[in-house]
């Protein structure tokens, strides 16, 4: 139904969209997750053109809307969208946000298109608040309707533009229930969302978009069990990383050992894995690496999900893995490391670089 | 880090807060020598002692070693379990006396 | 030879300097004149064929009077005014109306002669003795002293003559009756509104009615009136004339219908006029608040000749005199001709004595056109010459009432056409008469120049300002009003002839003339203030023995002294004390006895070694011993007018008058002892005496009716056998006559004004409640009823409301591409847009119009409005522009995201879901300045345009009057934007999504 070919959108001479590829089949629920600022929002903007792409193609239905000539506002009638900030009529009430564009677009009668949004607002759930002035109601109240007026113009396809982001923790599920409900209908669904359980549960597919491209696409089962590309792993497991430059010259241990402690704080860490963590460190660093190392990249990363923390030094030169030299001064230091660690990995990329990987 | 110091007679009670660690072993050891002549029996209280490494190990080896030398001994006493599962981790606990 | 002539010369330059000296020195001393004797050398002036000089001579026959004859009455009150003649001889009507117009400057100085007015007839004319009947029948009925009430008695300038011939039952088939009669007879004889009116006039109307006669009335100059009658080109004539032996030797009189004396009016010598050097305002003291007219000659006078006072300037003449009115300014400063006329009008307000500078009255012409400057100066000379400019002068500018414009005829075939501008609100030289038409002196002179020069010319009004721009960019061809010469002005304009003589005046309030402050206690609190008296009595003689220094304005009668007393022009008047009560019970919240300060004795006058004194005196004593001289009394000064009737004597004594006559001379204005009562009969306390006397004598009473000054001269002229009226007893007196014994005690009163206690009395609520709406109800009614000036206001409003709705409507419709051209994308048009806006916010709006109207259009020829929509319009424009944008930014975004994602596009997105909203937001902002610009507008009279605020301009020129029209212009701005702003107010309500809901939920149910 939609194919999207080197989709390119440029920001401030900045590539948001790279060359971005997708083909979105009829009946699909697609979830669109990735960071932010990696274009996810622009991608959804681009398909019905509220944004411009720079480059690229964009077939719907067989036709490039790309193309000068194509009637946009046609193919918009055919895309119902759902936005972050609800963006109801202010000037309208309930029932009439949702019937202004049948009756001036589909041309229905306005009994007719008021009797439809009756319906509508029965399906969110909302029946009661047809004469209500959006500012009247809450957040997710506002936001099934929106849902609502994007249904009554029949479109085949909606697009959902991080539909519950500025809700309040509260008002999330009654949104998510609705949008439950109609991807249960068959009805044709792109969404940007953050709310990773929902898009596991409910999308035929997912697109994990970094890097200003689709960086992995696939069924929403094995996506979320076994991503296959690093950087979606890392995503999905909430990895985060903290790097660090150190050299045995200016290493001042208290003053990267509080980093370090702040943020693996932020990362939910409890204080036993907080201690084990620099006690593992301060052995690594003065004991075992800058005896031998002058300078290394430090780079930690903390899964918030598995709380499992990765230490992944770097530094140049082929050597051999300091852990296993045998000096005796810092034989208690590699006994507390070793105790410590789950894996303790060393490898020679290529032969400029050594590498040590320890897992805790 | 902190020390105090309790002598009585030929016992030397030394309580120690904080961490013991590469910044701060140091100092300990020092002021540990310079307390230890004519001590027959050392007591580090660990109480207030919040995490050790192995530089502070080595200095507790150290003291430990010149208390036996000298017919003494050394106990270490109300350690806390991060401190005792570093103890475990090298073998320190077989050791030392620990209480 | 030579020699001879050199001193013959010298002996004729000698005499002729000495008499030169001689006379300076006359002029120099400062005699004031109080009596005929006082004329002796001196000059005095009267009309061509009046009896005045007459009448003196008879009077005073020792007193060598230079006469002087003018044509009319006007010309006789300038001569003395500046000087050429000592006096003038005026009828008392005349007299009371020109003293009032410079109470500065003249003073009744004596009265001599009584007088009655009466119309000529051809000797053996049998309409005199019909005439004569008619008149009788009109005193007995009392209209004829209606009559006097309503043309000598009041200055109302909507006075009219009774429509006789209108009246069914008169067809005039009796035949014609032809009248002449010279109209320059103030309040007999003159002109009201272009019509010919006065008390001859009424009365010879209602004679033509009951004579069911056609009248036919003519004009003519006094002196060709005797003349006309004897050519028998007339029927009657008449006119103040009075009854005189020479006259009647030539023609006869009907019976006379009017009273009256004749008087000497002279001219205050200088420094002694009422207000001395320490009471008159100083202009020249430093800190003196001199207002002048904005852009006037009178203006650069002010600066330059009070460097020390504080210089206020107006922007209109009304706004200044208002201000002279409530004491805001000390004076004000302009053309004397305008303020006389404003002075006449308003009682407050009065000129100073002196002439403050020069004018000169010219005419303004554009600076290129050399050729029409000849022309018009050529006609100015010839109207000056032949007589034109005085008749004009004196109808516009020494006239109480404003006239019409004559008719002059327009040229038939004009070769030409000017456009003429001129203010309108300068009365009497350019004004707004009654019909909303322009009319005065310089109207006149435009219509007379206009067929001198065979043009057609078309009248354009505007402000004084753009009067001269318009002159210097070629809208108006000539400026014909009131302008100055000055040298600044002569730079872009030429200038005439001067032509019309004027000067610059200052115009104050007559409380700064004199003082007149009351906290008059006694009488030595009377010095160096201005206190009435009655001419011819004495009892300023009697007041200087306690308080010299007292200035005494002098009356003929009692009446018009304490009129002046009301109105604040004396500060106390003297009179006996009976009469003093009389008029306190008459005004008793206004006036009261200060003082009583000396006993006065009332009796009656004898000539000496007169036969009947003793007999009379006999009569006197008895009655005071009897006491009926008390009851008397009681009964006549009492507040019961049922118990003042006449004892009739004449019964009770059986008297038949068989002893002979016994001529009473009495003054009858001294109400309650002797007075005319409404049947024009005497009556009073002394008559009542009288009476007595005259019966008990046996005698018939013959009673003539004299002025108080000539109670004595009729004693010791031997006309009377008795006079009397109110006359005291004094040793001089007792020197020249006899007295009967006192039949009055009373004293010498100074009446004063009973300001501050009026101040203390509490008004009950309702009453001063009663007393605003009253004067609200006055005040409505000369706004907007008189002359139909609603319908002024109404037109005025219409302009209003057409500039204000057309350029709103016009302003947001431009709106729209202004705010386009701000959020243009592109930087030049955004600049563009920028700039506009910039521009129009920062300009003010007048400037704005004036810059359209004289630059931009100068040269075409375009509806004022039109400019002025124009105007308004871009700069409405400029702030709608931006509200539009504010508006239209203040709707969110992804409001329109959400229009364009539902399929919208861009123009639906814009009308359905942008614009509502953005309307909601600006309207209240809208509203503002849509009322703000309807308020603006009140500026377009700079340009030329009557609206609502030029309306109320031009009414207040005319009233005067500073609350009323102001409050109820600001009240119809009010009331004006509330109904246009209600619209808007709608708008509002039907936008409001929750009100339309409500209405919507409402209709469900």
């Amino acid at each position: 139904m939609i194919k999207v070919k080197n989709l390119k959108k440029i920001y401030n001479g900045n590539a948001v969209l790279k060359d971005v590829n997708a083909v979105i089949e009829k009946g699909e629920v697609i979830s669109i997750i990735g960071p932010s600022g990696t274009g996810k929002s622009t991608f959804l903007r681009c398909l019905n053109l509220l944004e411009q792409p720079d480059g690229g193609e964009i077939w719907i239905d067989g036709k490039n809307i790309l193309d000068a000539k194509t009637d946009i506002t046609a193919i918009r009638r055919k895309m119902g969208m759902v936005f972050q900030s609800f963006n109801l009529f202010g000037h309208l009430t309930v029932l009439e946000n949702i019937a202004m564009a049948p009756v001036s677009l589909l041309k229905k009668s306005k009994a007719e298109a008021e009797a439809k949004a009756m319906e509508l607002l029965k399906l969110v759930g909302l029946a009661g608040k047809a004469n209500a002035l959006p500012q009247e109601l809450s957040g997710g109240q506002q936001q099934r309707i929106a849902i609502a007026r994007a249904l009554a113009m029949e479109p085949e396809i909606i697009l959902f533009d991080e539909p519950t982001s500025a809700l309040d923790p509260t008002m999330v599920n009654e949104v998510l229930s609705v949008m439950r409900n109609l991807a249960k209908t068959g009805i044709t669904m792109l969404i940007v969302t953050h709310e990773m359980r929902f898009a596991r549960d409910v999308s035929t597919r997912i697109f994990y978009m970094d890097e200003g491209v689709v960086y992995e696409s696939g069924p929403a089962k094995e996506l979320f069990e076994n991503p296959a590309r690093p950087k979606t792993k890392a995503f999905l497991r909430r990895i985060d990383m903290l790097n660090f430059n150190l050299s045995k010259a200016d290493f001042d241990l208290y003053h990267f050992q509080s980093q370090v402690v702040e943020f693996a704080e932020k990362q939910m860490l409890d204080g036993k894995q907080i201690k084990a963590l620099y006690s593992v460190l301060e052995e690594l660093l003065i004991n075992v690496v800058f005896p031998e190392i002058n300078k290394i990249d430090l780079e930690i990363g903390i899964s918030e999900e598995t709380k499992t923390t990765e230490l992944c030094l770097k530094w140049q030169g082929k050597t051999a893995n300091p852990l296993d030299s045998g000096s005796p001064s810092g034989e208690l230091a590699r006994m507390i490391i070793r105790k410590r660690s789950k894996t303790i990995e060393f490898t020679t990329p290529d032969n400029n670089n050594s590498q040590l990987a320890i897992t805790l | 880090m902190e020390v105090k110091f309790n002598k009585q007679d030929s016992t030397l009670t030394v309580a120690i807060s904080g961490n013991i660690d590469t910044v701060t072993a140091p100092e300990l050891d020092t002021k540990l020598q310079e307390n230890l002549s004519g001590i027959k029996d050392l007591i580090l209280d660990f109480a207030a002692v919040d995490y050790i490494s192995s530089a502070g190990l080595r200095v507790i080896l150290m003291a430990n070693q010149q208390l036996e030398d000298a017919d003494g001994t050394m106990t270490i006493k109300n350690a806390n379990d991060d401190v005792r599962d570093v103890f475990e981790m090298t073998g320190f606990d077989s050791l030392l006396n620990l209480d | 030879m030579k020699q001879f002539l050199l001193i013959l010369f010298a002996a004729a330059l000698i005499p002729a300097m000495v008499s030169c000296s001689k006379s300076k020195k006359e002029g120099s001393k400062s005699v004031r004149i109080s009596t005929l004797q006082d004329l002796h050398g001196k000059k005095a002036a009267s009309t061509t064929g009046s009896a005045f000089q007459e009448s003196a001579e008879k009077a005073a026959p020792k007193v060598k009077i230079t006469p002087l004859y003018f044509n009319d009455n006007t010309l006789c009150v300038q001569a003395v005014l500046s000087g050429k003649a000592d006096a003038v001889f005026l009828d008392e009507p005349m007299a009371q109306l020109w003293i009032a117009r410079h109470p500065d400057e003249l003073y009744i100085a004596g009265v001599y002669t009584k007088d009655e007015y009466s119309f000529a007839t051809r000797k053996k004319s049998p309409l005199t003795a019909r005439i004569s009947r008619v008149i009788e029948q009109l005193e007995k009925s009392g209209e004829l002293e209606k009559f006097k009430q309503k043309w000598c008695g009041s200055t109302d300038p909507n006075r009219k003559l009774e429509k006789w011939t209108h009246k069914k039952d008169f067809n005039g088939s009796a035949g014609v009756l032809t009248y002449a009669t010279d109209f320059t007879q103030e309040p007999m004889a003159f002109t009201l509104k272009g019509q010919y009116v006065g008390m001859d006039i009424e009365v010879i109307a209602r004679v033509a009615y009951e004579l069911n006669m056609k009248l036919e009335i003519t004009s003519m100059n006094f002196g060709s009136l005797l003349e006309a009658l004897l050519s028998q080109k007339v029927d009657a004539v008449g006119g103040s004339m009075s009854i005189t032996p020479t006259r009647q030797e030539k023609v006869d009189f009907v019976k006379s219908y009017y009273q009256g004396g004749q008087t000497i009016v002279a001219r205050y010598p200088e420094n002694s006029a009422p207000g001395g050097k320490t009471e008159k305002l100083d202009l020249s003291k430093p800190g003196t608040r001199i207002g002048v007219p904005e852009g006037a000659a009178a203006m650069t006078v002010g600066e330059k000749k009070y460097p020390k006072g504080k210089i206020i300037y107006f922007n209109s003449l009304t706004e200044g005199y208002l201000a002279v009115q409530t004491k805001k300014i000390d004076a004000f400063l302009f053309d004397r001709n305008s303020m006389e006329y404003v002075a006449r009008s308003n009682p407050v307000l009065t000129l100073l004595n002196e002439k403050i500078a020069d004018e000169f009255i010219v005419i303004g012409l554009p600076k290129k056109n050399a050729e029409l400057c000849k022309e018009v100066n050529a006609f100015i000379k010839k109207y000056r010459s032949d007589g034109t400019y005085d008749d004009m002068f004196k109808r516009w500018c020494l006239t109480n009432s404003l006239p019409a414009v004559p008719d002059i005829p327009r040229p038939a075939k004009p070769t030409r056409k000017f456009i003429v501008g001129t203010e309108g609100l300068n009365p009497p030289m350019s004004f707004f008469d009654a019909r909303n038409n322009l009319s005065g002196f310089d109207i006149e002179f435009t219509r007379r120049l206009a067929l001198y020069l065979n043009a057609e010319i078309e009248l354009k009004n505007m402000t004084y300002p753009a009067l001269l721009s318009s002159l210097e960019t070629g809208k108006i061809d000539m400026l014909i009003s009131n302008l100055n010469a000055t040298p600044e002005r002569s730079e872009n304009v030429l200038f005439s002839d001067c032509y019309v003589d004027s000067s610059i005046a200052a115009l104050v309030h007559i409380d700064n003339c004199r003082s007149n402050q009351s906290g008059i206690k006694k009488v030595t609190d009377l010095t160096g203030r201005q206190v009435g008296s009655n001419v011819g009595g004495n009892l300023h003689t009697l007041a200087d023995k306690f308080a010299p220094g007292i200035n005494y304005v002098y009356f003929t009668d009692n009446h018009s002294a304490v009129q002046a007393l009301l109105t604040n022009k004396v500060a106390a008047v003297l009179l006996d004390e009976p009469i003093a009560r009389n008029f306190v019970s008459r005004h008793p919240d206004k006036l009261e006895i200060a003082s009583i300060f000396v006993d006065d004795n009332y009796g009656f006058a004898m000539p000496k070694n007169s036969r009947l004194k003793e007999r009379a005196s006999a009569v006197v004593d008895k009655m005071q011993k009897e006491g009926t001289l008390d009851d008397l009394k009681k009964r006549w000064c009492g507040s019961d007018p049922a118990k003042k009737v006449l004892t009739d004597w004449a019964k009770k004594f059986n008297s038949s008058g068989k002893n002979g006559k016994l001529r009473a001379a009495l003054a009858p204005y001294y109400e309650p002892l002797c007075y005319m009562d409404a049947d024009g009969k005497p009556t009073g306390y002394e008559i009542d005496i009288i009476n007595r006397i005259a019966a008990e004598l046996d005698m018939k009473l013959e009673f003539i009716s004299i002025v108080g000054g000539a109670r004595m001269e009729m004693i010791a002229s031997g006309k009377a056998d008795l006079s009397g009226g109110s006359m005291s007893i004094t040793p001089e007196r007792m020197e020249k006559v006899d007295f009967l014994p006192p039949h009055y005690k009373g004293g010498v009163t100074i009446l004063a004004r009973k300001e501050q206690i009026l101040k203390a009395e509490k008004v009950p609520f309702h009453q001063a409640v009663k007393k605003t709406l009253a004067e609200l109800k006055k005040s409505f009614e000369r706004t907007f009823v008189r002359e139909k000036r609603w319908y002024l206001v109404l037109q005025g409003l219409k302009i209003t409301v057409i500039i204000t709705l057309l350029s709103a409507i016009a302003g947001t419709l431009l709106a729209f591409p202004v705010w386009l051209l701000r959020t243009a994308k592109n930087k030049f048009l955004c600049f563009c847009g920028q700039t506009f806006i910039s521009l129009m916010q920062g300009t003010p709006i007048l400037v704005l119009l004036m810059v359209l109207y004289y630059l931009v259009f100068a040269s075409v020829d375009i509806n004022a409005v039109v400019v002025a929509i124009i105007g308004f319009s871009l700069n409405f424009a400029a702030y709608a522009g931006e509200m539009l944008r504010t508006g239209i930014d203040s709707v969110p975004k992804g409001q329109r995201e959400a229009a364009l994602a539902l399929g919208f596009n861009r123009c639906q997105t814009f009308f359905k879901v942008v614009l509502p909203q953005a309307m909601r937001q600006i309207l209240p902002v809208y509203r503002g300045e849509f009322i703000n610009m309807l308020k603006t507008t009140s500026i377009v009279g700079y340009i030329a345009i009557q609206d609502l605020t030029k309306a109320s301009d031009i009414i207040r020129s005319r009233t005067y009057e500073a609350f009323f029209p102001l409050i109820a212009t600001a009240l119809i701005y009010f009331v004006t934007a509330w109904f246009l702003a209600g619209f808007l107010v709608w708008l509002d309500n039907r936008l409001d999504p929750a009100k339309r809901r409500s209405k919507k939920m409402e209709s469900e149910k």
